[in-house]
């Protein structure tokens, strides 16, 4: 018990509650010495200006009191700093300052699970009161904010795990000892819990109402909540610029002898062209959020068209990343999908260079569809056009990804277990979320589908294809790596088939109504619709998904301790990380591997992918 | 090593100038009202001013004429023309001597010399009224294209700029126009352009 | 480049620093004589080349070292220039983002600045141009083991740079207030406030770092072979410049046709 109170994590929580409550102080302080209003007239005690400038100095608090910028102060007062630091042995070290990329990437993917979880719940709580018209135990204002809280809350839980992902699996797939840089990646993660905290704190500051895009000139005038949203969004952007950076630089620099372009997994080409998009694009959601924070507090006209700013400017900086980041989202996913089909069908992936191009192919692509988002905001109409087709454009490599795994399974030997399943389910719903594209990316569909729940029913499609299935293969998969354990197959299989129809019933019901005339981010609808029963089955579905994730986390904890005992190569991989005893040692691999033959050769008599030298073993 | 940077860095430089230079030559400065291409002798415009002096439009040569057609119990279009006039007068600073705006009456039953210079001086002291005869009136009216209905209430409202070599040159939206435009196509033709 | 004698690569530094100054100059006067944005922009381009190629040795990152041991220092250094250089792409689209709101928000016309606004910003300009050229110095000096000229350099760098941050504080942000442009008067005002606020922000943790930089220099931290700091403190502080190469005309060049 000791030893959770003086970790960095709560350590940095009440750090950053003390810095929240100083730096208000602190502002107030000065705007008494200005002559300006020191508290606010109803409300929340302290001025807008001097609870954001508290929120970010509490933000940076948390971060320095856990240590994770020590060495970086040590740096710049000119002392001698030790290349690695070791962890203490035991669980610990993950809820400290840890240099391990293994730790960092399970830090991520427990935060990642945790924040899930509680979007999980917000949208469970909003779903309830859907599930029949009329007004039930939600206010306008309460039921936006929940809507709202659900969007971003998932966002940063995916960018998490998908940061827990590359962390845990690239330098183990490339044969490095770590990232390029331990220290920039420790620090990375921990910006994330303190944005969470802000996240989560806009629930006590009145909300916010404006859906997770925040659009001006609503999110001007919403409750004091938009603006630790936008300080949130803003701080959780620099653990995913940060880690994209480290990642480039790592595959760029820190490949084992052999590796090269064409014979890296394809997971970490998937790695490659997701954290291109983040450590770029991010910038900018970023940036049009800062200039809403300046618009509110300094009255900065940028947005607001009464000073000659333009609303439809928010969205263009806006949606630059954040159709981008969706990608970010899914190509790591359907880089795990391409990863664990040849294992499981002992074949080689069909078309490796397409698909490793394929990934690079969306994120620039990614790049240049922004505004199909935008075809009823009232941009330039003409600018519709150039963006249809870009937009169907991505259809293509895409398309790539599909063919090459049909091709991959096809006269496969077929093996099912839990991390298949989720595989196969992966692939499934992905389907139907690509398929449901296209119509959105045409103007003349769009017209009528935008702001629909079809809308909401796509993009929970490609989310969990994309993302949440192999999400949950890859901890399937990996978990005997991380803990040298195996998780329950029945319990893992019981998840599958649990989630999967209920999350299909929920999404082409969804599809249905928005179809058939159900507006998206509305709290009530019209009885005279009909839409009550299809309502309470989606209703219905999201709780046999709760149900069902719950079955996965009981499974999780107990197999940490009492999981069939799993050292070996458990999927008979050909990958590196799995010729070597699980759990992985501290640092990696104790000889140097050299690779030496294609990737996915599964099935080829005698070929090999990596070869280890035994005479060398390597020196710290 | 030195000697390849100067020598490309001079050639780059010598470059740009060079496009600096052509495009100085070349230049052409552009005007912001809409242009008469190519720029027509002003059709001559012979009435009585509001100091009750005969006025010819060929006797302002070396001026820039700002020509409007207008009236005194105007509510709006013309009033907003004036006032810009006026704040492009005062932007304008000594230049302004070498400007000359004039106000046609569309409205001539109203519209006396003495009712035209009170409302006319009320913005700047040189701005000048004409009126006339009907004739005469209808005249000027069909040398602009300027059409005048309901006694004189509903009129064409563009500005017409006229050069001090005598030609037409602009035609700008009186009520719309920016008081910088103004100044600024005033100075370039006050230049020769 | 690395083995060329120490006067030789100073004196390269003598004569990018030229060019600079000369290409400004006809950047103004391209701005008052002709107002071609095209020119301006190539110009622009020009400037950050000859900063990006000679003053932030852009071509270090073409990394032939794929054979040195992983763990040796020189290896380690090429990554950490990878990472620098990829901080900075990451930062200019915060830049990119601002340049593309001034003229989605502005279009091609000028902003609203006092009269003085046009003198201030030639002195800052020159100033931050300068400090880059006391930097190069001061990093060529330091790859030549000869710390007195480190320190000289790096010290003008810092006053310099504290010179430009007090141009735009203390005198053009009250200059342009007293002509009307506040950040919250209007969208040009705002898109005033927050590029140079921006860009300032960015001068002033450059020159923190380089404070830092001097610091641990002057105590002799850094040698000929092993001073990354300095290089990295280098790099940043002429991105900053970079930045300001394409802020200047933007704010104060482009639509000021004479």
């Amino acid at each position: 018990m000791k030893k959770i109170l003086t970790s960095a994590l709560v350590r940095g929580l009440l750090w950053q509650f003390t810095g929240w409550i100083v730096g208000a102080l602190f502002l107030t302080g000065i705007r008494v010495l200005m002559g300006l209003n020191a508290f606010a007239t109803g409300g929340y005690f302290f001025t807008e200006p001097a609870w954001v400038f508290g929120a970010l100095v509490g933000a940076l608090s948390y971060v320095g009191s856990t240590g994770a910028m020590t060495d970086w102060f040590r740096w710049a007062k000119g002392e001698e700093v030790p290349e690695h630091r070791e962890d203490p042995p035991g669980w610990e070290k993950y809820l400290n300052v840890s240099l391990d990329h293994k730790v960092i990437g399970v830090q991520y993917t427990a935060t990642a699970l945790f924040l899930l979880c509680v979007g999980g719940i917000f949208a469970l709580i909003f779903r309830t009161e859907l599930a029949h018209s009329g007004l039930q135990f939600l206010t306008l204002q309460e039921y936006n904010t929940f809507m709202s809280l659900h969007g971003i809350v998932m966002i940063v839980g995916i960018l998490l795990g998908v940061a827990g992902l590359m962390n845990y699996l690239t330098p183990m797939l490339i044969g490095a000892q770590d990232m390029a840089f331990p220290r920039l990646n420790a620090f990375s993660y921990w910006v994330a819990p303190p944005a969470a905290i802000l996240l989560l704190s806009t629930l006590v500051f009145g909300g916010f109402d404006t859906g997770w895009t925040g659009y001006p000139p609503l999110s001007e005038r919403a409750p004091l909540g938009m603006q630790m949203f936008f300080l949130g969004v803003a701080v959780a952007g620099w653990a995913s610029i940060l880690g994209g950076l480290n990642l480039l630089a790592t595959v760029l620099r820190m490949r084992a002898k052999g590796m090269t372009a064409f014979r890296m997994p394809i997971f970490v080409w998937a790695a490659i062209a997701t954290s291109l998009i983040s450590t770029t694009a991010t910038q900018l959601i970023g940036l049009s959020f800062q200039m809403v924070m300046f618009q509110r507090l300094f009255g900065m006209g940028f947005f607001d068209s009464d000073k000659g700013g333009n609303p439809i400017l928010f969205q263009h900086l806006f949606w630059f990343y954040s159709h981008p980041a969706v990608y970010v989202f899914v190509l790591p996913g359907l880089g795990i999908i391409s990863e664990l089909v040849p294992v499981f069908v002992r074949k080689p992936l069909f078309g490796y260079r397409f698909v490793a191009m394929s990934s690079l192919g969306i994120a620039l692509v990614g790049f240049l569809v922004w505004a199909h988002h935008m075809f009823v905001s009232g941009m330039n109409p003409y600018l519709r056009i150039p963006f249809m087709f870009s937009t169907l454009l991505v259809a293509v490599p895409t398309g790539v990804k599909f063919f090459s795994w049909i091709a991959t399974i096809w006269k496969g030997k077929i093996e099912m277990p839990t991390p298949m399943l989720f595989v196969v389910g992966g692939i499934v719903v992905f389907l139907l979320g690509g398929l449901s594209g296209p119509p959105n990316a045409t103007v003349a569909t769009d017209l009528h589908l935008q702001n629909t729940y079809w809308i909401v029913g796509h993009f929970h499609d490609t989310m969990f294809g994309g993302y949440i299935f192999p999400f949950f293969a890859s901890i399937y998969y990996w978990f005997p790596k991380v803990t040298g354990r195996k998780m329950d197959e029945r319990l893992g299989k019981l998840h599958f088939w649990m989630m999967t129809p209920s999350f299909l019933a929920l999404t082409l019901l969804m599809m249905r109504v928005g179809l058939l005339g159900m507006r998206r981010r509305v709290a009530d609808y019209d009885p005279a619709l009909g839409f009550d029963n299809y309502h309470l089955v989606m209703t219905i579905g999201a709780y046999l998904i709760a149900l069902s994730v719950l079955i996965f986390l009981y499974n999780l904890v107990v197999s940490i301790k009492r999981g069939e005992a799993a050292a070996g190569n458990v999927w008979n991989s050909r990958s590196p990380e799995w010729q070597v005893p699980s759990p992985m040692p501290v640092h990696n691999y104790d000889r140097p591997f050299e690779v030496i033959g294609e990737p996915y050769d599964y099935g080829l008599p005698g070929s090999v992918y990596v070869k280890f030298d035994d005479k060398k073993s390597k020196s710290h | 090593m030195n000697r390849r940077l100067i020598s490309i860095g001079t050639a780059i430089l010598a470059v740009l100038l060079l496009a600096a230079g052509v495009l100085v030559a070349t230049r052409r400065p552009s005007l912001r009202g809409s242009v008469i291409n190519p720029p027509a002798p002003a059709a001559d415009i012979k009435l009585t001013d509001s100091n009750s002096q005969p006025f010819a439009l060929s006797a302002q040569r070396g001026k820039v004429v700002l020509l409007y057609f207008g009236y005194t119990n105007c509510p709006d279009e013309c009033p907003a023309t004036m006032a810009k006039l006026k704040l492009a007068m005062g932007t304008l600073g000594d230049l302004a001597q070498n400007v000359q705006v004039v106000m046609v009456t569309t409205d001539p039953a109203r519209d006396d010399p003495a009712q035209l210079k009170k409302w006319l001086t009320g913005f700047y002291p040189t701005f000048l009224g004409l009126t006339g005869t009907a004739d005469q009136l209808q005249q000027a009216y069909n040398a602009y294209g300027v059409v005048v209905e309901n006694g004189g209430e509903t009129h064409t409202t563009y500005l017409y700029v006229i050069d001090p070599k005598g030609n037409l040159r602009l035609t700008m939206v009186g009520p719309d126009m920016d008081p910088q435009d103004v100044v600024d196509d005033v100075q370039t033709l006050l230049k020769g352009y | 480049m690395e083995h060329a004698n120490k006067s030789d690569v100073l004196r390269q530094g003598v004569i990018v620093f030229v060019f600079l100054a000369l290409l400004t100059a006809l950047e103004f006067f391209v701005a008052v004589q002709i107002g071609a944005t095209v020119l301006l922009a190539l110009i622009a381009f020009v400037k950050v080349g000859l900063v990006m190629y000679y003053y932030m040795h852009i071509y270090r990152l073409n990394l032939q070292d794929q054979d040195l041991d992983r763990h040796s220092d020189q290896y380690k250094l090429g990554t950490s220039r990878i990472g620098l250089w990829l901080f900075l792409l990451s930062d200019a689209f915060i830049f990119g983002g601002l340049f593309v709101s001034r003229f989605n928000l502005l279009g091609l016309g000028p902003l609203p600045l006092s009269p003085d606004s046009q003198f201030i910003a030639v002195t800052i300009t020159s100033v931050l141009l300068l400090s880059s050229f006391f930097m190069n110095r001061a990093e060529v000096s330091m790859e030549h083991g000869d710390r007195r000229g480190f320190i000289v350099g790096i010290s003008l760098t810092i006053l310099l740079g504290l010179a430009f941050l007090a141009g735009v504080v203390v005198v053009e942000w009250p200059s342009a207030i007293s002509a009307g442009v506040t950040p919250s008067s209007n969208a040009a005002g705002a898109v005033f406030f927050v590029m140079t606020g921006m860009h300032a922000f960015h001068v002033l943790t450059g020159v923190i770092f380089l404070s830092i930089v001097l610091r641990n220099g002057s105590r002799g931290l850094y040698s000929a072979e092993k001073h990354w700091a300095v290089e990295s403190a280098a790099v940043y502080w002429h991105f900053v410049d970079v930045v300001w190469i394409f802020f200047y005309p933007a704010l104060y060049l482009i639509g000021k046709l004479i």
